[in-house]
């Protein structure tokens, strides 16, 4: 493979701030820039905004302040750019968000239909695919709450990724996960890390961090403290904050 | 055969274990037993009994007028043709949920064929078998139909129904004259409004439950306005606001037949009920089933129409039920503005001094048919709760 020497910038914030309330300020002027192919892990204590921070890319939330553009797209109030943003990213939230009427298939298949206006063999064939690919392809006619947490959410990795996106975000995916089911969600994030897609991975699995990320972002009360390759930020971490932080988590 | 749960005595004589067991295993329980048999005794000697003596002449009698009011007897095939298209499309739902007839389809069939060899005219006499032979006709052509096919068949049907039925029971000159709405009577007139009201309470009302939740201040106020407007006045009052006040109104020759002016007093009525029960249902939807759709970037209609309605509908089908019965006894109170429904029919035939001994028979006659409505309904509703897995599926 040929590596291109400059790197191509996919998602850029300029002095983001968000606001709940009037008083209630969440993000305090976001800067960071995010390239393609590269997997970001963000971590930081709870409240410190990392939700909200992943949700305004996809627009599930709006920004007050600044500036965020999506592969060059501006995200502002223009419905055309946000359905543009939209058709790029993919989400996969922390309590799987499946559609509980549905089969596994009809899932998987029903945006592809009605939005990519795939035809019904076309997006069965696909999603079939792509459950074999997150190793549920067993499953496949199955209702969600027949299936063990580990298996929801790689069902919904496999929803995410029937829309062809560039970009997969991933709010805190295996917290709600039994022990022995981690894995094999991570597993499957790995091996989207390595056909090189565009990870942003909120997650506490610091290990995950170490062996697949590109840079792992920290962040405090709103604020991006530390950027820092993973070898660097677990090693040497620059601020206190970040030193307090892990030393509190590595002391479990 | 070595039940460790069940008692050698149990396995040996299991009808002696069992009444002992629930009859008579203490003393109070005895006493129960002797009791619940004296009123069980009193019951079949002093009610039961004297219905088969009792004279149902004036239920024969007036048997046409119950059913259909004064509804021409020339044109009574029509009401049969809408029995048809309705036996057709109950056929095709009944194999829709299952592959053998259900034990109610035979049920069906018996009573059609003791209708069918009673001394009615022939055309009701055929009328029966027809019926018949559709409702089983219908359960096989279903079958050689693929699944997909068949639901749009029905769904489109059920919702043709009630267009079908007015346009034929009403008709429109040439081979259907027009008959006026004042001569429909009856449990036709009762079924027609009732199947109104709840075919189109659900649809009004669910556009007034999303206006509610809107985010566009007029559409949300004007919403609030209505249902409140509505559900602050007892469905007396909105039919007779119909019935006196609306003529008065509007420019002479403006105002709709009583009929129309009743049915759209009882729709809207429903319509609001229907409209804070969906608006419920809506409320228990998570935001998190909106997030995963906007994410895979469904608009949201599309979000409303795939994500949400089917799993609101799903779970509020007890809830939909509970309206649809209270929908089809509420409709008897059209009889107070003079229209001859079931109620006003009967009320009718028992102040006629011909038939004052009769009164208890139509009422018992009347209160039947009221039953066996509401309950066909609550039947249909559990067959399709299993069908949808309601129960199963949906968990949280
Ligand atoms: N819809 C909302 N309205 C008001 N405040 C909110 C809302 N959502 C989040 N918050 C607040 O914003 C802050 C940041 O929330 P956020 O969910 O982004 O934190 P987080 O870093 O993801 O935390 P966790 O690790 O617990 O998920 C918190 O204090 C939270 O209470
Ligand atoms: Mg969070």
């Amino acid at each position: 493979m040929e590596h291109t020497t400059t790197k191509k910038e996919l998602i850029v914030f300029k002095d983001v701030h968000k606001w709940y309330t009037p008083e209630f300020e969440v993000l305090k002027g976001m800067n960071h820039t995010f390239y393609k192919g590269e997997v970001s892990v963000i971590i930081g204590p709870s409240g410190s905004g990392k939700s909200t921070f992943i949700r305004t890319i996809n627009a599930l939330e709006e920004y007050q302040q600044g500036e965020i553009t999506v592969d060059g797209i501006p995200l502002d109030h223009n419905l055309k750019n946000i359905n543009a943003i939209r058709s790029k990213i993919g989400m996969v939230f922390q309590q799987f968000n499946l559609f509980p009427h549905l089969t596994v298939l009809h899932n998987i298949t029903l945006a592809p239909i009605w939005i990519l206006k795939k035809s019904k063999e076309e997006a069965e064939n696909q999603a079939m695919e792509l459950l074999e690919r997150v190793g549920v392809k067993a499953q496949a006619l199955k209702y969600p709450n027949q299936l063990s947490g580990g298996e929801q959410q790689r069902v919904a990795i496999a929803r995410s990724l029937a829309m062809n996106p560039e970009i997969m975000l991933f709010d805190e995916p295996t917290s709600a996960l039994d022990p022995e089911m981690i894995k094999e969600v991570l597993d499957v994030m790995s091996e989207l890390a390595d056909n090189n897609m565009t990870l942003i991975v909120v997650t506490h699995e610091l290990g995950f961090a170490k062996a697949v990320a590109d840079h792992v972002l920290f962040f405090d009360g709103g604020k991006i403290v530390e950027t820092a390759p993973p070898q660097e930020f677990f090693s040497a971490p620059k601020s206190d904050r970040t030193k307090l932080f892990l030393s509190q988590i590595l002391s479990h | 055969m070595n039940n460790p749960f069940k008692t050698p005595m149990e396995v040996k004589h299991p009808l002696y274990y069992w009444i002992h067991k629930n009859l008579f295993s203490t003393v109070g329980n005895t006493l129960l037993t002797l009791f619940s048999c004296y009123l069980l005794y009193l019951l079949a000697t002093k009610s039961l009994l004297p219905l088969f003596s009792w004279d149902w002449t004036v239920i024969q009698a007036n048997l046409k007028l119950i059913l259909t009011g004064s509804y021409p007897n020339e044109q009574l095939w029509r009401v049969h043709l809408c029995l048809w298209y309705a036996a057709f499309f109950f056929g095709m739902t009944f194999r829709f949920s299952r592959k053998t007839p259900p034990r109610i389809m035979y049920l069906l069939g018996i009573v059609l064929i003791f209708f069918a060899s009673c001394k009615f005219e022939t055309l009701h006499r055929l009328s029966m078998l027809c019926i018949l032979f559709l409702l089983f006709g219908s359960f096989f052509i279903a079958s050689k139909l693929k699944k997909e096919r068949l639901s749009l068949i029905i769904i489109f049907g059920w919702i043709l129904l009630l267009p079908f039925c007015f346009g034929v029971i009403r008709g429109f000159g040439g081979p259907l004259p027009i008959v006026k709405t004042n001569l429909w009577g009856g449990l036709l007139l009762s079924l027609l409004v009732s199947l109104t009201s709840i075919f189109l309470s659900l649809p009004i009302g669910l556009l007034l439950a999303l206006g509610r939740r809107s985010k566009m201040k007029i559409v949300k106020s004007v919403c609030i306005f209505l249902i409140e407007l509505i559900r602050g006045v007892p469905l007396i009052t909105i039919l007779f606001i119909g019935y006196l006040i609306l003529p008065m109104a509007l420019p002479k020759g403006w105002a709709p037949s009583v009929f129309i002016r009743a049915l759209s007093g009882v729709v809207l009525f429903h319509s609001a009920y229907m409209a804070e029960a969906l608006r419920g249902g809506l409320q228990g939807i998570s935001k998190t089933q909106y997030e995963a759709a906007t994410s895979l970037n469904l608009s949201p209609q599309k979000t409303m129409i795939f994500i949400i309605l089917p799993q609101v509908l799903k779970r509020m089908i007890p809830v939909l039920v509970n309206s649809f019965t209270s929908a089809l006894k509420d409709t008897s109170l059209i009889s107070i503005i003079g229209m001859l429904d079931l109620i006003g029919i009967s009320t009718s035939i028992v102040s006629n001094p011909k038939y004052l001994t009769g009164s208890a028979q139509v009422l018992f006659f009347e209160g039947s048919l009221y039953f066996v409505l509401c309950y066909s309904i609550s039947k249909a509703s559990v067959v399709l709760e299993k069908k949808l897995g309601v129960t199963t599926k949906i968990k949280k």
